[in-house]
């Protein structure tokens, strides 16, 4: 009989443990997630405030080119309003599909200002304009790679949190949805056939 | 193959490899004290003594021997764990974070932010070698206090995207801790050869004829005895456990490679980095180069044992695991360069 209790009370104390375990492990992921996020934000931040020194540089040499700037700078700013609400309320899926939106409007439209300085050689060969270009890229790429690695972060909460037998107790443990990967420009572009001008 | 396939089994031979290196170290003193410890044995086997006092003196004389190879790696891993700062200053490099004084020092930078981003590392130190060739080496035991270094040439010579391949690749040395199983290594070889120098200490000791001293001739050849065993043992033992290093080196650089293609996601890069190498060279000039071949992202001195002891994989290799279908071809060598693999 003694024997009985005492195999329970171990089996017991071995669930005890591995339900503070899992629940420690959903909330680093979690919190990874979100640290992955705001470093995605951080980089969007630091695009959408390199782009009025784009638009700045080029305004000299592009006067007749008002059009192409002023997109720019529209999508530019919507991108911003958008960021904003995306960090006001973290985590919400409309906000972040919205700022998806945005942000590839702001990069299509800072690909066409690209293809339009391609006609200037004398701008682009400026020290001032080299500089931004490599900031500017150097931005993309790491906007890229934050999302690489939020990608990552949302794929290894979600594999947590759906396998068997932590799947029993996240829900009570206030995991109830699936985080949600980003999706992007990239989503978009891939969705629309590329389209070739000679 | 794929990235994550290569990446495991480069991690499944390193595993291979270390335990041999363990193994061959326990074996290696098991062996040498075998010979101390056979009249025990004798001993036992013909009724006179007991299994015990056999196995005590045994285990006496192997930690003996196992405390001179414990000491002989400590010191030496001491010695070696400095952090990558002192590593990058001893090769001659120049740091430039927050301080870069051109666009490619810039460019510099920046493609090492954006690798730590995709490596979930922090951003190490980074410095500037002054050499022209092609190289790049990532040095500290832990990511806090890793650097990386650049070749000057590495910076010139080398795209936007290859620059990228080549800095992924040395986070994936910070990332998978290869500078500390690296510096292990190095000490358990170390050790080795101090126990061979012990052997060969005592044995030239025991040779010297100190006229006007009568020595017990049982005595002389009993010394000559344990400094011969000795030093064969250690010699012997750090000889393969050089061979073991090696290879273990080798696996790790294939492990770095493909890191860097999951870090970019663009083999191109990593593989057009390689063949630029394999046309402009990659040696490092600095006086201490030699100590710290293991760390560079291709061989930077060369071996004249080549192949066994080399501390990386034939770039021929390297390119053909990324890119099967290349055709042998280098990029060309620039003017003034001589070609070294």
């Amino acid at each position: 009989m003694k024997i009985y209790i005492v195999v329970n009370l171990v089996l017991l104390g071995l669930l005890a443990l591995y339900a503070v375990h899992l629940f420690n492990s959903l909330v680093a992921r979690r919190n990874e997630i979100k640290n992955a996020f705001a470093q995605v934000e951080v980089q969007l931040k630091r695009r959408y405030d390199l782009i009025p020194n784009l638009v700045a540089v080029a305004k000299g040499y592009l006067a007749h080119e008002r059009e192409t700037l002023e997109a720019v700078i529209s999508a530019r700013n919507a991108a911003v309003v958008g960021l904003a609400a995306a960090q006001a309320k973290p985590g919400n899926a409309q906000h972040i599909a919205e700022l998806g939106q945005a942000d590839a409007a702001l990069s299509s439209a800072v690909g066409r200002l690209n293809l339009t300085l391609e006609a200037y050689p004398e701008l682009k060969a400026s020290q001032n304009m080299q500089q931004l270009s490599e900031e500017l890229s150097s931005t993309e790429n790491k906007v890229s790679f934050a999302r690489q690695a939020f990608n990552d972060a949302v794929m290894a909460y979600n594999t947590l949190k759906q396998s068997f037998p932590a799947v029993l107790l996240a829900a009570s443990f206030g995991h109830r949805d699936d985080a949600v990967p980003l999706k992007f420009a990239d989503t978009l572009a891939i969705k629309s056939a590329p389209t070739v001008s000679l | 193959m794929n990235f994550f396939e290569q990446q495991h089994q480069a991690r499944r031979k390193t595993t291979q490899l270390v335990n041999l290196m363990i193994l061959s170290v326990l074996a290696l003193i098991v062996l040498t004290s075998l010979p101390f410890v056979y009249t025990g044995f004798e001993d036992y086997l013909n009724g006179t003594g007991s299994l015990r006092d056999a196995l005590m003196a045994m285990a006496v004389i192997a930690s003996l021997i196992s405390g001179v190879v414990v000491i002989g790696g400590l010191l030496k891993y001491r010695e070696l764990r400095a952090g990558g700062k002192v590593v990058a200053e001893k090769l001659g490099g120049r740091l430039i974070n927050d301080n870069a004084r051109s666009l490619d020092e810039q460019r510099l930078m920046n493609v090492v932010e954006e690798m730590a981003i995709a490596s979930g590392t922090i951003t190490p130190a980074v410095y500037l070698l002054p050499d022209e060739t092609i190289n790049a080496f990532a040095a500290g035991l832990t990511p806090e206090n890793a650097a990386i270094g650049v070749t000057q040439g590495a910076v010139r010579l080398l795209t936007r995207e290859e620059l990228q391949a080549v800095i992924a690749h040395e986070f994936s040395h910070i990332f998978n801790g290869d500078m500390r199983l690296n510096t292990q290594m190095v000490a358990v070889v170390h050790g080795l050869l101090v126990l061979g120098l012990t052997g060969a200490y005592i044995l030239a000791s025991q040779l010297k004829i100190e006229s006007g001293k009568k020595r017990d001739l049982r005595m002389v050849l009993l010394g000559m005895f344990i400094g011969l065993v000795l030093c064969a043992a250690g010699f012997a033992g750090n000889f393969f456990a050089n061979l073991i290093k090696a290879g273990v080196s080798r696996q790790r650089e294939f492990l770095a490679d493909a890191s860097a293609v999951q870090f970019t996601r663009n083999p191109q890069s990593i593989v057009g980095a390689l063949k630029k190498i394999g046309g402009q060279g990659s040696s490092i000039r600095a006086a201490r180069a030699g100590e710290f071949s293991h760390l560079y992202f291709s061989a930077g001195v060369s071996n004249p044992l080549s192949r066994l002891f080399a501390t990386h994989p034939n770039l021929s290799e390297r390119i053909r695991r990324i890119d099967p279908q290349w055709d042998g071809n280098f990029a060309p060598a620039q003017a003034g360069s001589s070609p070294q693999v």
